[in-house]
């Protein structure tokens, strides 16, 4: 709908995969020098001016698929490796993260707000390399230039335009299970109470105007909430108070994180077959927009272009607590659905062309299931 | 007042859009038809003597469209000679037949202008006899003439008085009126050329919702406000602080004065209204659907007994009616 969401979903997503990263990476103990050169990779990959560039020009969103298909390579962009159950949970938390956030928005404007929190924190995780520093502070002029000056109608088709990507996706989370602010169900939990946007008016009072145009007389109703005044708008500025929360590094304290996925072993005949039917039809409305394939070559070629590093420099990335846990979520997502795994294989080490490289990077299992879907990676395979 | 009824499932959830709800009552079959968007399509329920019979998907087709063509809205146009399923896109606006079996008509967009930041279509209503409308996000409102039967729909005229995106069209008889992302609502009288009677400006937030009842037009805003204008003079009679966020819908039945408005503040409210000498406005019924962050509205029977509410990836219609009076 909103030809202006890409930027803002990617780079929300982005930052969100760093903020997931940089917990990991120190949950397992990486040597400070490869973690900071994992985050300088993904970071300087993720905000080339040539990408970034192309990324802000209007267009249409990319598919589920298609945006997946970048951030599998964005992930893969250094010395780092992940398995496809680890990439499948990394994603995962990324999308329901991000989804949570732009549930939680009180106007439509604050997903830029969220998208300057995501900034900001990368901004400081580029702080000591000048050259990366500068492609972020690229990126803030860029989204000022694009946003800042939108109406609120414009803002409410781009949340709604990335509603529309979110939907029906209910993955629990363990942080938000916790934190109660994710149902059971897989649903946000939405307070009833609390700030109401800024620039509105706490809802209870009826103004009754005379010929005048003045207030002649108000009354009031219960609305069972309690809500109050905004203190203040966020600001767009490069160095602005963002005032609200959504979009910060929730992974700062030390827990540890679980996606459960929303449909649970017992699952009748009948609604597994409606949730199968649901999937089918998805797949079928979703399919890959050909002007993200452009941009998706072109990202290849960033990403290739800078993997020039030797392979045994390469280390494995696990999302799970143990190697034990992964492999059982792999065998896990195997069953549950072998047709979008996609194995992404560490081990190859041709040298050749910086697309061949990758490719050795990608294959896919599950052939058989193997439809239209899938001409993205073909693509590849032709490069 | 009301009371939860038993809820209609939908085969897909519901999108993030406002006004996503159209309703189609036939008193005689003792059926109920309901249009909620999904994405590219819209789900059609019927449900006929409290039993869902039939479910479908209408997508958008024609030159252009393709599977992932968003839709921004769907509602059914009852004209005095044929009911019409309009439904408008990314892409343009699509006439079918009331069972949205045959396309009757196709209208693409223009092409898109250096630097827009959406292009799409939203706002539809019928007007009059044979008009129906519909609404761009360029601000411009195609009025289309509907022929009685078979396909011949001509493009009229395009009412360019907007400058911003529509956000939503209502008539009453002959009249209708339009509302736009910066809140501004125009009255408009429709004849051989629609003619502009009384322009209300907006206060920068889309009026995403509107009603008529009696000589007052009542608007929703994005603020929450529910604004009620004489649409004689065009002056504010009314504001309620009705809800805590977005309005995303309203209906009005008319016979009963009743209003009732959904919001992303998850809650559903209903507005008595009367308009004897001057209007007044009195809360009589609110619940919150938990969780769940509204979309559509819409009664179900002109007399306001019943009424089906929407949410962002709910796959039911939350049905609310009247409870029977104890005797």
């Amino acid at each position: 709908m909103s030809l202006r969401t890409l930027p803002i979903l990617f780079l929300n997503l982005g930052g969100e995969m760093l903020y997931i990263l940089d917990q990991r990476l120190r949950a397992q103990s990486i040597p400070d020098e490869k973690a900071r050169k994992v985050m300088h990779d993904i970071v300087g990959t993720m905000f080339n001016k040539r990408f970034m560039e192309e990324l802000f020009k209007p267009q249409d969103t990319y598919s589920k698929k298609a945006m997946r298909t970048v951030f599998d390579r964005l992930a893969h962009a250094s010395i780092m490796r992940l398995n496809s159950a680890s990439m499948d949970k990394l994603y995962d938390l990324m999308t329901m993260a991000f989804k949570y956030q732009v549930s939680l928005c009180l106007r439509p404007s604050d997903v830029l707000l969220v998208t300057y929190n995501h900034m900001d924190a990368i901004r400081s995780f580029a702080c000591d390399n000048p050259a990366i520093s500068n492609q972020v502070e690229n990126v803030y002029k860029l989204l000022y230039e694009a946003y800042a000056g939108l109406t609120a109608g414009q803002f409410q088709v781009i949340r709604q335009t990335l509603l529309s990507f979110f939907q029906d996706m209910h993955i629990r989370v363990s942080i938000f299970l916790k934190d109660k602010v994710q149902n059971a169900n897989g649903k946000f939990v939405l307070a009833a109470d609390g700030a109401v946007p800024w620039s509105t008016e706490v809802p209870g009072s009826i103004r009754y105007f005379n010929a005048e145009g003045q207030v002649s007389r108000t009354s009031h109703f219960v609305t069972g909430c309690r809500h109050q005044l905004a203190d203040k708008p966020g600001s767009f500025e490069l160095l602005g108070d963002r005032v609200i929360k959504l979009g910060s590094n929730m992974y700062t304290a030390a827990r540890a994180v679980e996606t459960v996925t929303s449909t649970p072993a017992p699952v009748t005949a009948a609604t597994s077959a409606a949730a199968k039917a649901k999937k089918a039809l998805e797949e079928t409305s979703d399919n890959p927009n050909p002007l993200a394939k452009a941009e998706l070559n072109l990202l290849a070629h960033l990403v290739g272009g800078g993997s020039s590093k030797k392979p045994e420099s390469q280390f494995r990335l696990n999302l799970f607590n143990t190697d034990e846990e992964e492999e059982q979520a792999a065998t896990q997502t195997h069953k549950e659905a072998p047709h979008r795994v996609i194995k992404i294989d560490a081990t190859k080490k041709a040298q050749r062309e910086e697309l061949a490289n990758l490719m050795n990077e990608f294959s896919i299992e599950g052939s058989g299931d193997r439809e239209k879907g899938d001409e993205l990676l073909d693509l590849m395979d032709q490069a | 007042m009301f009371a939860r009824d038993t809820s209609v499932s939908v085969k897909a959830s519901a999108s993030s859009l406002c006004n996503n709800l159209t309703v189609l009552s036939s008193k005689e079959k003792e059926s109920t038809t309901y249009g909620v968007v999904h994405k590219a399509f819209v789900c059609i329920t019927n449900v006929t003597k409290g039993a869902v019979v039939n479910q479908k998907q209408v997508s958008c087709k024609g030159e252009g469209a393709h599977s992932s063509s968003s839709v921004l809205q769907a509602k059914w146009c009852e004209l005095p000679e044929r009911t019409v399923l309009v439904i408008t896109s990314v892409k343009g606006a699509q006439m079918f037949e009331t069972d949205g079996s045959i396309m009757i008509f196709w209208q693409a967009l223009a092409e898109s202008k250096e630097g827009v930041y959406s292009h799409f279509a939203r706002g539809i209503s019928a007007v009059g006899d044979k008009y129906i409308c519909v609404g761009t996000s360029e601000g411009g409102i195609m009025v289309f003439d509907i022929p009685p039967r078979g396909t011949a729909v001509k493009l009229q005229e395009t009412l360019t008085s907007h400058k911003v995106a529509i956000c939503e069209l209502e008539a009453q008889g002959g009249r209708m009126v339009s509302t736009d992302e910066e809140g501004n609502i125009i009255l408009w009288q429709s004849g051989g050329h629609f003619t502009e009677i009384i322009k209300i400006d907006g206060k920068g937030f889309p009026c995403s919702s509107v009603c008529f009842y009696k000589d007052f037009i009542i608007g929703g805003f994005a603020t929450g406000h529910i604004r009620v204008f004489s649409a004689a003079t065009g002056a504010l009679c009314i504001e309620a602080c009705a809800h805590g966020r977005w309005i995303s819908a309203m209906d009005i039945s008319v016979d009963s004065g009743l209003l009732v408005s959904a919001s992303e503040d998850s809650f559903v409210r209903v507005w008595k209204l009367s308009a004897d000498d001057s209007p007044t406005m009195e809360m009589v019924f609110q619940q919150a659907i938990i969780d769940a962050q509204l979309c559509g509205a819409r009664f179900v029977d002109l007399s306001g007994n019943s009424f089906g509410v929407t949410g962002y990836d709910m796959g039911e219609i939350i049905i609310f009616s009247k409870q029977q009076a104890i005797p």
